[in-house]
Order: structure tokens, then sequence, then C-alpha cells
């Protein structure tokens, strides 16, 4: 059954079953692997997304993100998510209420999560309940497994460049430990992707460990680590350079879930996370180091009260956070030079909110978030109301209209268009104040023919205010005067649209279309000579289309395709001449396109019949089949002309990661 | 049902056309580049040229033709109000400045803390540009280091009175006639403050024509000229991003979307608006030759 699996969703889904409970059946039937929800918010179902087609032989829950409606498409070898008109650092990944701030490895073919050790993933952006704090745009809320197993599973894919594996191990009749493990063996990919002057090693693993204990009346208790890792070696023999980045995330949580009867819940929480990235580069025989990172320690309490036709939520949370933001270190030019401050910053919430229904065809979400932010002995106080009516009517019709404000108090400093994890998290100084988002939206959704039939359509409308751009050059950063807050600028975001989505299931196909039509532009004093111009994440066109068919019980043939509007950039408009050099001239600020993004993956499924094995199945995946060039950034370079001598063409290179890619994998579960 | 699919399919098309890119300001526009320099003890020199299109082929006939012949050049000493005197700088051919021509004073010859304006007159148009002679530096204790068939250069730098960004450009000669008359800046040359006495490695120049062969050091067979100049903070702030443009304009990591300022302004009826790329700027300079020593050498 695909439904919401947060402890706020399921218990708002605990008074929707009561009433709606003959549309909820409807979509437990179906092999959907994201499914919006009432509200416009998102389901995944990670127990379904061995179906969709793969990257190397793996399945990834945040990838799948990329197939629901109003989640952005970047391009290609972007892990971020960009959700109506945000940036990607306006979104926020928590795992059992603990933040995760690199949900992703690197280039986003997998997310940090293993499918099989989680339960489930809800992805709130037009209904954000009060509980959610600390993101502009949206949340995405995972929960890792919290049943009792009855026996011992162990579970796993087997790939072409990683392999992953999960166990379920029952200690007893109340409690239970799942573990779960990934590790790349990427090197020969990379290997045939370097160059005779640039050679590059990357791995990655993650790793997870949960233990549930049923206390009895005392509740549950679930105590989960979570561990990822990422290493990229790069030797550029042309420049004589070379360059590491390593990161890290450790999230530990602990989630006491306690019902008291009467439909009193409560559930808290405390957590640590402690993300860590360095970035080492060798330029001709000169260092520069930028190592960043932040500690989290917090704790969350929510109880909710649920009857028949109202729920009831209040609670509070706060963090503790220790934030180096980017820190410059150099040995290059003349002196040893070290730049950012450290960072400590406190940030507490109160919350209550109401889920209500007081007819048949009217319900009411409304909540209030009371946020405090401190930092250096400054302090920010700022409230969130967020509120959302639906009407229910007509043949399984709804209409419903949602505002949110929301407020974020830690902010992820964009380095460039680029993929490569380099980008750094800062806490909002009285310089550079806490973001604020208004959204609006008005939504419609119906499904016809017993429910297979389902479309809606929402629009929306967001303003943002105090949203940041980075515009210092890396000459920059290494001089001694360098202060990062004189190349941070705030400004005025805007963005609006529609989202799209038709879905038809029949007992031997899914299909599922979106489209979102939108626009996302920026507003800076200090750039584009404050003009407005499109953001780094603006698509106006976004498309995503999947499809699976299954013609006998043991085989899954499935299709996904995606489409987006090229990104904005900066582009070189003319060259000069001046101290032996040529230099670029450059035209407006991001008033350029990136080639349009599209790309089309098929995938097979066998699955074998097994006595032995619950799941055994032999997996065929062609990620972009027809070989779309999808550049990860431009670059130009001046080259030799090949038929006139002494001529040189500058030359646009777009670099790709992969053109196609065929892979095979092994999926089993005993 | 059908049809309120097809109604909203239409409205969503109405709705698309509307979204149309709203600020395509990319059209190439032509622009004066200046390249200008006095130094103590030294005559004014100015290399004209016009910018070219992105897309334009760079071959020896396309830069000829951008490069600026038949400009008035005019540099005023207005170092003292009362007694301000004027040059018309000379065009002349010259295959040792990367333009091949440059325009040349003889008559003013700059002097430290002289104030130099520059007139540039081209094509009906007018643009101005303002600098002064910082106080010159030297370097100390110069000297090499034998790797290989290589070697490498390193000299002290001590702070300035004024806090000024410091520069080194040089370059490489085979025989002593043939000095050169124009300097690049040597890698990672471009200084912007000196707190302390320190010891610098002077780098090659990048040479973007055999990138791949490049090499920091120099060979053994090789006189070093180097020039070590004192600037303003405006010229560290156009020199360092001239860098930064010349090394990053590849790197993705840390890319670069934005061209070195400049101080040279457009004359129009009403104001002065910026109308030019480059610099005109004064340098307090001093000069070394360096011969690596050979006694190091290794002795097999």
């Amino acid at each position: 059954m695909v439904v919401a699996y947060t402890a706020h969703a399921q218990q708002r889904d605990s008074v929707a079953m009561s009433i709606d409970v003959e549309q909820i059946t409807v979509t437990g039937d179906k092999r959907v692997v994201t499914e919006a929800d009432r509200y416009g918010n998102i389901s995944i179902n990670p127990k379904q997304l061995i179906s969709m087609p793969r990257i190397a032989g793996s399945v990834d829950i945040v990838r799948a993100l990329q197939f629901s409606p109003g989640v952005l498409v970047s391009k290609q070898g972007d892990s971020s998510i960009y959700v109506r008109g945000s940036d990607a650092g306006q979104n926020l990944t928590l795992l059992n209420n603990a933040p995760v701030y690199s949900p992703s490895h690197l280039f986003g073919f997998f997310s940090v999560f293993n499918s099989a050790h989680i339960s489930g993933a809800t992805f709130l952006k037009s209904s954000i309940p009060a509980q959610y704090g600390s993101a502009l745009s949206s949340i995405m809320d995972i929960r890792t497994n919290s049943y009792i197993p009855q026996k011992f599973g162990i579970e796993g894919n087997i790939g072409l460049i990683e392999a992953d594996l999960a166990l379920q191990i029952p200690l007893n009749k109340r409690g239970a430990i799942f573990l779960s493990a990934r590790h790349s063996y990427i090197s020969w990919l990379t290997a045939a992707m370097s160059k005779s002057n640039m050679n590059i090693m990357y791995e990655f693993g993650d790793f997870g460990a949960t233990y549930v204990q049923d206390l009895g009346k005392v509740g549950k208790l679930v105590v989960n680590s979570h561990f990822n890792n990422d290493m990229v070696d790069a030797d550029l023999s042309l420049y004589d350079s070379v360059a590491r980045l390593n990161w890290w995330d450790s999230t530990s949580s602990a989630v006491l879930s306690t019902s008291f009867g009467k439909g009193v819940t409560m559930e808290n929480t405390i957590y640590a996370t402690i993300f860590k990235n360095m970035f080492e580069a060798n330029l001709i025989g000169n260092n520069f180091w930028t190592p960043t990172s932040i500690t989290d320690i917090g704790a969350k309490h929510i109880t909710t009260w649920s009857r028949e036709k109202f729920e009831l939520s209040g609670g509070f949370d706060y963090a503790y956070r220790r934030i180096q933001p980017q820190n410059m270190l150099s040995t290059i030019y003349t002196q040893n030079i070290e730049s950012g401050n450290l960072q400590i910053t406190h940030e507490a919430a109160l919350f209550a909110s109401i889920l209500y229904k007081p007819w048949q065809h009217l319900e009411l979400d409304g909540g209030i978030r009371l946020s405090m932010y401190s930092i250096d002995r400054n302090e920010f106080y700022d409230f969130e109301p967020r509120v959302m009516v639906a009407v229910p009517f007509g043949n399984n019709a709804r209409i419903w209209a949602a505002y949110n404000k929301t407020v974020q108090y830690l902010q992820l400093i964009p380095q460039s268009n680029a993929s490569f994890a380099t980008d750094f998290y800062m806490g909002s100084t009285s310089a550079h104040p806490p973001m604020v988002s208004h959204c609006a939206s008005l939504g419609y959704s119906q499904s016809a023919l017993k429910g297979s039939l389902r479309w809606s359509v929402e629009l929306f409308y967001r303003q943002m205010y105090n949203v940041l751009e980075f515009d210092a050059r890396l000459n920059t950063m290494l001089s001694t005067s360098y202060d990062i807050n004189d190349y941070i600028y705030s400004g005025i975001g805007e963005a609006y649209g529609a989202e799209f989505m038709v879905s038809y299931s029949h007992p031997k196909f899914d299909v599922q279309a979106h489209y979102t039509l939108s626009r996302s532009l920026r507003n800076f004093r200090e750039l584009n000579q404050g003009k407005p111009f499109a953001s780094s994440s603006d698509r106006p066109h976004n498309l995503s289309f999947t499809a699976t068919y299954r013609p006998i019980k043991q085989l899954d043939i499935s299709a996904t395709f995606l489409y987006a509007t090229g990104g904005a950039y900066t582009a070189p408009t003319a060259i000069h001449m001046v101290g032996g050099a040529f230099l670029k001239e450059y035209g407006a600020y991001n008033g350029a396109r990136m080639p349009d993004f599209h790309r089309l993956d098929l995938s097979a499924t066998y699955w074998f019949k097994s006595k032995r094995f619950q799941r055994n199945g032999i997996n065929i995946s062609i990620y972009n089949v027809y070989a779309r060039r999808n550049p990860m950034f431009l670059s130009w370079r001046v080259a030799e002309d090949e038929e006139m001598d002494n001529t040189y063409n500058i030359t646009e290179g777009q670099p790709v990661l992969f053109e196609i890619l065929p892979s095979i994998s092994w999926t089993f579960k005993f | 049902m059908i049809a309120k699919i097809i109604y909203i399919l239409i409205t969503l098309l109405m709705f698309s056309s509307c979204l149309k890119e709203e600020y395509p300001d990319n059209a190439f526009e032509e622009q004066l580049v200046v390249e200008g320099s006095i130094e103590q003890d030294g005559v004014a020199k100015v290399m004209l040229s016009l910018n070219m299109q992105h897309s334009e082929k760079i071959s020896e006939e396309t830069l000829r033709n951008r490069i600026i012949r038949y400009a008035i050049v005019v540099v005023t000493d207005e170092t003292d109000s009362e007694n301000i005197q004027s040059e018309q700088l000379i065009c002349r051919m010259d295959k040792k400045y990367p333009t091949q021509f440059v325009y040349m004073g003889a008559t003013i010859i700059g002097k430290v803390g002289g104030k130099y304006r520059l007139d540039i007159y081209y094509s009906g148009r007018q643009w101005t540009a303002t600098t002064t002679i910082p106080e010159p530096n030297r370097l100390y204790d110069v000297t090499t280091e034998i790797v290989g068939n290589m070697y490498r250069i390193k000299a002290t730098i001590k702070p300035n009175a004024d806090n000024l960004p410091y520069m080194v450009r040089c370059e490489t000669s085979f025989t002593k006639e043939d000095e050169p008359y124009y300097l690049p800046p040597a890698l990672f040359g471009i200084i912007e403050n000196c707190e302390q006495e320190t010891t610098i490695t002077i780098n090659r120049p990048l040479d973007y024509e055999n990138i791949r062969e490049y090499s920091t050091l120099f060979l053994i067979y090789e006189d070093v000229y180097i020039q070590f100049c004192t600037m303003s903070k405006f010229g560290y702030r156009y020199w360092s991003l001239w860098e930064n443009c010349t090394l990053n304009s590849l790197n993705p990591v840390f890319p670069v979307d934005e061209e070195p300022p400049t101080n040279i302004v457009e004359v129009t009826e009403n104001a002065t608006t910026r109308g030019a790329a480059g610099i005109w700027q004064g340098y307090g300079v001093s000069y070394y030759r360096v011969v690596p020593n050979l006694n190091n050498l290794p002795k097999n």
C-alpha cells in the first residue's frame, strides 16, 4: 500500500482512512514507485524501485524523485533536488528525524540510502506540516525499517560498479537489527573515462545499522546509525595538478514512539549528525585546501492526539550546530592564508498543528511554527504559519489550496553550477539574514475508472527573500584580505508555475507522466546590473514519463524518459588580448542556456521461480538509450585549426559523464 | 474526462507561450582594449586593439585586423598643475609586443609620485584614464636552485610603507642582445600585500601555445629578465582577476564568469561611462637579470 510513512503522515492518514477508506484501498493495489498524495506531496515506495530502470545495476530512492511532479531535473551528474524554483540547498533530507547533509553520492546516480533498509519516504513540498522546519522548499522524510521480523532475511543487489547487501536479524520476539552496506568497485569505469592527461579515481560506500526494540507499554525504540563516504582523486598531468575531494556524513538517532491509548501518541528523538568535506588541490607545486564541516546535535518531541474528526499535534525541536564554513587554507603566493570563522548556532522551534474534518466536504490542516535562532549573540525570531484547505467533491475529485511560510537558517552556498560537491554550508548572520519563503499553491485532482485513471494539476507561486548567490573567484579566495561575506549576495527570488500529472494503471501496465511549466527568477542589486535573471535551477519545461509493462508474471519491462530545458549560465560573448593572453568577456548573468536535457532509460527484469528465494531476478538496463550527450557543464578551449596553420578556433566543450551505459545486475532476497 | 484533459492541454500551451526568455542580453559589442603603462625613468607604452567575437577564428590575419594603428594617443603629465605637459605617442611596429604595434612616448619620462593622464581618440570617440607611479621596491636575496637541467628562482620581498601590491613579470632570452621589451606576468606573480619579509618563487609565465610542455622552472641555459613592480590597489584587482581568467577559464569547480575591471572610461557629452576594457597603470619598477649558478650542478 502506498501511503505516507512519517509519524505525522501516518497519523494524518489514520484520520483520512476513517473518512476515505475506499481511496486508500485503491492506491494500495498499485505498483507505482512514486505517488502524489491528495495534498500534492509525494510518497515513495522503495519496495517498488526494483522494477525501475537502473544505472549500472542499482536502484535508488532519491533518483526516483526525478519522476515526480514539481521536482526538476537539473543536468547530468547533478545530485541535487530542485523544487518549485528552489536552489539545491533549500531542501532538507531527514533520516529518522536527523538531518543528512549529503543524501547522494557523487553525480547523483546513487542516493546514500539502501532501499532495503528503508521502509518509506515522504517528500513534502505542497503542504509542509508545522513540525518540519529548516528548509525553504521541501522536506524528504525517510524512515528506516522499524518492524520486528519473524525470521532472518538477506537481500542484495550485485551490479557492475557496486554491490549492496541488507540483513534483517530478529533477536527475539521484541527486538531486531537491520544492517546494510554498499561498496563500489567503480575503478574500471573511471579508468575507462580517464584520458592520457587526466586520471580519475572514485570510490564510495555507505553503511547502515538499525536496532528496533519493542518496549511494551513504553513504546518502540528505533536506534539508527548511518555512514556514507565519497572520495575522488583527480590527477591532471596537463596542469601538473592533483586534486582530491573527500566527504562523509555520519548520522545517528534514537526515536522512541509511545502510544498512550485513546489516540494519544508521542515521538521523542535525539540525534547527532557530522558532515565533513575536504577539497584539496596541488596546482603546480602550490597547495590549497578547503575543509568545511557541520556538527549537529538535536532533539525533537511531538505529541499527537487523534480523534475521528480531528488530529492535534504539538511539540518542539532544538539543534545545536557547529559549522565550519569554507575555510580556504593556502600556501600559494607569499604567505599561509587561512580564512573562515567557526560558527556556533542554536536553532529551536515550538510548533502546533491541527488537522480537522468538520464534515465530508471540507478538510482543514493548519499549523504554526515559532522558530528561534542565535549566532554570535545575534538572535532571530520568526513565525511560520502553514495552512491547507481541501474540498473533496463529486466523483473522487478534490480541490485544495495551501500556503506555507518557511524560514531557513542554515544556508548552502553554491560555489559553482557544476556538480562537484564543493558547495558549503554557513549559518545565517546579521550580514546575511535567514532565508524566508512564502509559497501558495492551488491544486485539483480527480480519479476515474475506479481509480485506475488519475490526473491532477497544481499551480504555485513562491516569493523568497534573502536567497544567496556566491561570486568569489579562486584568486580572490586565496588572497589575505579575503572575507567571504564580501562575496555572498542576498537577493530576492520568485518562482511560479504549474505541475501536471496523469497516471493510468492496468493489471498489466502502469503509466505516469508529469509535466512542470515554471520559471524561477532572481533579483540582486550587485548582479546583472540589478536586473532580474534566471536562477541556476530555472527549467521552464520539465517532463518525466514512466511506464511499466508486465507481459507475464515473471517479467517487468519498464521505460523512463526525462526532458528539461537547459540550465541558465553566464556565457562568454567576446575575447580580447591583454598581458599576452586571451581573456573572455561575459554576457548577462545567467543569460544563456545549456542544451536541453533529455534521456531515455530502458529496463527488463526477469524473476526466476525459486523456492529458496523470496526474490531472485536478473535485471538488464540501458541508461541513456539513444546516447544523448547531456553536458555536465560547458567550457571553451582554444584549439588549433585542423585545416589552416597558425589559426585557432575557440571550441565549446561539453563534458558528459556517460553517453550510453548498459548494465546487468542480480537482485536476490531470501 | 477527455474533453477536460484537452482543455487543460490547450491552456497549458497558451501559458507556455508566455514563458519566453526575458534577458537574452548576449549580443557581441565591439569594444576598445587598452594595455598601457608608465614606469619611473621610462616612457609611456600603450597597446590598442579591439575585442573579437567569441566564435571568431583566431589567426594572424584576424588578430592583425583587430589591432588599432591609427588612433591618437596622448599622455599628459599632471604632476604639477602649473606645468602640465602633453605628448602624442608615436605608433610603431615592434614584434616584441603581443599586439606587434605599440604607441610609445619620447619626452615625458615617468617620475615616482607623478600623475599621468591617458587620452585616446579613435573613430570619433574619446577615452581617458589617470594613474600615478608608486615608489619602487626591490627583490632581496635572489637565488637559483638547480633541478635536473632546469632551475628555480627564489627571492625575498619586504613590506612597503603604503602596503601596496606587487607584481613579478619575467621573460627569458638566449643572448645578451635579445633583451625583451615586454614582460608578461609570472605565474602566481600577483602579490596582494606583504605583511612581513617573505620568500617567493618566481615561476615562468604560462605558455599557452606549449601548455603540454609547460614547466614553472627555467632551463639552465636560459637567462631570466625580471621586472619587480609596485602598483596601485586597482592594478592588483585588475591583474589578479586577469590571472584568475587565464588560470581558471576551464575550471568547473572554481569557474570564471567575469572579466577584470577597467579604469578606462569613455568621455561623452554629459558623463564619463565605461567604454573600454583594459588598464592604464603606473608602476614603480626594479629590474633583474638572473643567470643560474651552475656551480650548484650535481657533480655526476
